[in-house]
């Protein structure tokens, strides 16, 4: 169990930040995962494939459900983190992961396997497995973990509707198909192994997604976006990864309201070859001013 | 592993049950390289044994990914 205790730099705009939340998640996950493969660590020799190469850890999927939405956290709250970690074959990890105190609670699911560089300095990347030699000894999971079905179906256009918290809709029908180009930023984007990382992509369907708002008067314009809605669900499926200078473009797919709540669906696509890089499906619930 | 019971898994990760597939190039079946970690994973946890060969890595069809697992 970690403690925490919310500062500044784990806040934005908006109330608990959602991308610190997924740093601190993600690095939870990875600690546990390397203990339970018997590595001191991320960027630690034995961090390599059978042929050599240097793995990089890699997310295939995360959902995010927030009892409270990210708005309620307010400074000087400490929470405690939980992990469960388990494996699937010698190829994915999966862990369920708490951050909570007595008045707030944020579960995180993640699903990760491991990469390698097809050419240095690229981002073309192939999926390889850690050495031969190492044991693991989290616990096997005896089945595929649901979101790995779930990213997979999305990932062959093999599911007609989706279900966020209850919510369903069409992933084919009234595409609003609303687009924005973007160049994320080396310096909070992208992380110190070049890669484009797996907590900016959400962050950048935020922004991207609250320009289009604002560019389509989807809201109402009295108040910003950030204030006027707070997160409290979050699907993410990663596909591939973006070179370092390359553009990208979102795509807003869907915004619909659902009562007190707003689902949005943000398709996140290389500018260069279409290539999708990630499925966001968000639900945000309206805050009253 | 019979060959039936490797394509029950195969029909798992892609719903593939057609015994055709097994010498279609793996990019024609089609397996990505996710589904081939998932297809892997699986016969791990079907079989209760790591498939640790690296020609796992460079399979062309699924044939050779079954002889392989009975290898």
């Amino acid at each position: 169990m970690t403690d925490t205790i919310i500062h500044l730099p784990q806040t934005d705009a908006t109330g608990l930040s959602e991308n610190w939340l997924f740093k601190h998640c993600g690095e939870m996950h990875w600690d546990h995962l390397c203990e339970a493969i018997g590595v001191s660590g991320v960027n630690s020799k034995e961090m390599r494939d059978d042929a050599g190469n240097r793995l990089y850890p890699t997310f295939v999927a995360i959902k995010g459900r927030y009892a409270t939405p990210l708005c309620t956290v307010q400074m000087d709250q400490h929470f405690e983190t939980t992990v469960k970690l388990n494996h699937f074959g010698r190829a994915f990890f999966h862990s369920t992961i708490a951050f909570k105190n007595n008045a707030a609670r944020f579960d995180l699911e993640m699903l990760t396997t491991f990469v390698a560089r097809n050419k240095q300095g690229l981002n073309e990347l192939h999926q390889s497995l850690p050495s031969r030699n190492l044991v693991y000894n989290s616990e096997p999971l005896n089945a595929p973990p649901p979101i790995l079905k779930l990213s997979r179906k999305l990932r062959h256009a093999e599911l007609l509707e989706y279900d966020l918290m209850g919510h369903r809709f069409s992933l084919g029908e009234h595409d609003l198909g609303l687009q924005i180009s973007f160049e994320p930023s080396p310096y909070i984007d992208y992380n110190g192994a070049g890669l484009l990382y797996f907590a900016a992509y959400p962050t950048i369907a935020d922004t991207l997604e609250r320009q289009l708002i604002v560019r389509h008067q989807l809201a109402e314009t009295t108040r910003d976006w950030t204030v006027q809605s707070s997160t409290i669900a979050r699907d993410v499926f990663y596909y591939r990864n973006l070179d370092l200078g390359k553009k990208l473009v979102a795509t807003l797919k869907r915004f619909d309201r659902a009562g007190e709540n707003v689902i949005l669906h943000t398709l996140l696509a290389d500018e260069l070859d279409g290539m999708p890089l990630a499925d966001i499906i968000t639900a945000k619930k309206l805050v009253h001013g | 592993m019979t060959e039936t019971e490797f394509m029950e898994v195969v029909c798992e990760v892609r719903n593939i049950n057609d015994p055709s597939f097994l010498d279609i190039p793996l990019e024609a079946a089609p397996f990505d390289s996710l589904d081939l970690l998932e297809l892997r994973a699986a016969l791990e946890t079907r079989l209760d044994k790591l498939l640790t060969d690296e020609r796992f890595n460079s399979a062309s069809t699924l044939r050779d990914l079954y002889l392989l697992v009975n290898k």
